[in-house]
């Protein structure tokens, strides 16, 4: 699940995220992203920027680690947001991973590799 | 005295940008000013917090055009207003978000804003600007700071 | 996905001819990515279009930026994982019970570049449970090019490289921020020694207990190679580790050391050495972070008001065991959070209509 309000980086993750063989779903705040769960999505893993209307990631994270029942979810930060300690509160409130924007796409699949989440 | 990021420190924050997301060509983003184009397109982020600002992305229409078709994997004439709108806020959002993470924290970066020409916000200054070109096109950054605080 | 298999089997099997270096299944998205540039620089609409007319048109020139693009020796931290984390599930607690009396590790990192391998040593070291700071590790890092050691004694790197590879929580635990880059802290950085070195020179060093030796050999020749394999045996302990590039082996080159594998990692041992005390974890076991799927289940998050409970209960993903088996990398708890101070309200977002 790719989810951050622009769509131009929904587009360039998702492209990405297929390139390594994954369906991609989209939404574009974290209260959408809530609601597709909720309605039975199960992504291995989702992409989530920080600063969106609505819902913002920080909370989007915080959502999804309180339920038992998305404990499997992989979650992983992709931000513009940079200091070291917006970096630990994302940690903190239970990414497993935190790619810095702007990214490549060798760092996207690097990370993926550091979570397991690809076989290499 | 804390530490603003210098114009070279933008440049660098934009060429990081630019690399990864627009052109695989580190070369592409030359230093020094081009005559602002017409049909000028800003992209803006606001910061509340530790330091209160805004970081500014503008650039000429077609250079705004030619971000989003790059973005967007799509020929510059097929470019329309939703996307350059796009583009050009999560441009600002990345190059805002790098820039704020060397201000003093902790500070809220907003969501981005759009618009055709200049911006200017009540009560602030550029503390920080730098001039760049790209494609022979325009493109400026800057760093304001709103002017209640003392520097 | 613009390549498909033929056109990948198409470039690896050029960049194998042409420089030894194997690009096996699964790195389509880096075929993808170094060579778009050059397909967008020759005018084709994509990678799929730049590799059909490769296949059409023998083009020496093109064929060669291919090759290069395909092959710079990127380095990166924890550069193809696979050896770090052999380090830290066998090598380090295996050296740890057979150091016991002086306590002491010397590493080797005979073409350390940038310095992100030796750097990745010292915080895989630094992280590790079973070194306490009783333990000396010491890392010597040694490169032919004295600019490039000038560049690893910085510390210093980019946005770009620190997204390179790195976990995260290492990245908050070992780098400090330094104006738009990130630097290793003096932690990390005093446990490393740069010095000049050339591979072909004497070698005139203390005893290692591990050296790594990745990507370098490939420049050699068959003569040179085995000449500084057994140089190399010769400043390693009887019961010490070799770590060679992915594609590298020591296998025609030098007889005196055996191989140990672990599903994708391979280590190598004079030969002769002692039996290993750690158990091997299991292959296409832990490369992520622990979890038969790769996943692990999370405690449940607490509130940000209690800073260290929270940072332990997201580290400790699985409890390291002395033995090593795991996950990797090994992740004690986060620095504790700067105070918060009470949220300003944002600007309201406006996306203001272009008129």
């Amino acid at each position: 699940m790719v989810i951050d309000d622009s769509s131009a980086m929904r587009l360039i993750l998702g492209r990405i995220m297929r390139g390594l063989g994954f369906d991609v779903v989209e939404a574009p705040n974290g209260a959408e992203a809530i609601a597709r769960l909720q309605s039975g999505a199960m992504p291995e893993i989702a992409l989530v920027d920080w600063n969106m209307p609505v819902m913002d990631g920080l909370a989007f994270v915080n959502a999804v680690r309180k339920e038992e029942k998305w404990r499997q979810i992989t979650l992983m930060m992709v931000t513009t947001e940079s200091e070291q300690s917006q970096i630990v509160r994302a940690l903190a409130a239970g990414a497993h991973e935190y790619v810095i924007k702007p990214f490549t796409p060798d760092a996207i699949a690097d990370k993926l590799a550091l979570l397991g989440v690809l076989a290499y | 005295m804390t530490y603003i990021p210098s114009a070279d420190d933008l440049e660098v924050i934009t060429r990081e940008v630019w690399t990864s997301f627009l052109d695989g060509d580190p070369d592409g983003l030359l230093p020094g000013a081009t005559a602002a184009g017409a049909e000028e397109v800003t992209g803006c982020v606001h910061l509340s917090g530790a330091y209160t600002g805004s970081i500014m992305l503008r650039c000429s229409g077609p250079a705004a055009r030619y971000a989003a078709a790059a973005l967007f994997s799509m020929q510059p004439a097929d470019v329309t207003q939703n996307e350059v709108v796009d583009a050009l806020g999560e441009l600002a959002n990345m190059v805002g978000g790098n820039v704020k993470s060397m201000l003093p924290g902790p500070s809220a970066l907003s969501l981005p804003s759009v618009v055709h020409g200049q911006l200017a916000v009540p009560g602030a200054q550029v503390v920080r600007e730098v001039a760049l070109s790209w494609r022979g096109e325009s493109l400026v950054v800057s760093l304001w700071q709103q002017a209640a605080q003392a520097a | 996905m613009t390549i498909n298999l033929s056109a990948f089997t198409f470039i690896s099997d050029l960049v194998r001819q042409d420089s030894a270096i194997i690009i096996g299944p699964g790195k389509e998205y880096l075929v993808e990515s170094r060579l778009l540039p050059i397909a967008r620089a020759e005018g084709h609409g994509d990678v799929g279009a730049l590799i059909a007319k490769l296949q059409l048109t023998p083009d020496q020139r093109l064929r060669q930026r291919v090759v290069e693009a395909m092959t710079t020796n990127e380095t990166s931290f924890f550069r193809d994982r696979d050896p770090f984390t052999l380090l830290n599930q066998v090598v380090l607690p295996e050296l740890c019970r057979k150091r016991s009396a002086t306590h002491r590790i010397n590493v080797w990192s005979a073409a350390c570049s940038s310095g992100q391998e030796p750097y990745s040593i010292a915080m895989s070291a630094l992280d590790h449970p079973l070194i306490t700071s009783d333990w000396q590790v010491q890392i010597l890092a040694t490169d032919i090019s004295e600019e490039i050691l000038h560049r690893a004694e910085q510390g210093r790197y980019s946005q770009l490289e620190v997204n390179r590879g790195l976990p995260a929580a290492m990245l908050v635990r070992h780098f400090e921020r330094a104006e738009t880059d990130w630097r290793v802290v003096p932690a990390v950085r005093n446990m490393v020694k740069f010095k000049r070195l050339n591979l072909g020179d004497p070698f005139d060093l203390p005893l290692m207990d591990v050296i790594f030796l990745r990507n370098v050999l490939i420049y050699f020749d068959a003569a040179t190679k085995a000449d500084v394999l057994q140089r190399m045996r010769r400043v390693l302990k009887p019961d010490g580790f070799l770590f060679l590039g992915g594609s590298e082996t020591t296998i025609g080159l030098d007889d005196g050391f055996e191989r140990v594998a672990v599903g994708n990692a391979t280590v190598y041992r004079p030969r002769g050495a002692d039996p290993l005390e750690t158990p091997l974890p299991e292959p296409g076991g832990a490369t992520g972070l622990g979890g038969a799927a790769g996943r692990v289940s999370f405690p449940a998050p607490q509130p940000l008001g209690a800073p260290a409970a929270a940072a332990t209960a997201a580290a400790g993903r699985t409890a390291p065991t002395a033995t090593g088996a795991g996950s990797w990398p090994w992740l004690p708890p986060l620095p504790a959070l700067p105070p918060l101070t009470p949220s300003t309200p944002r600007p309201a977002p406006s996306r203001q209509p272009l008129n």
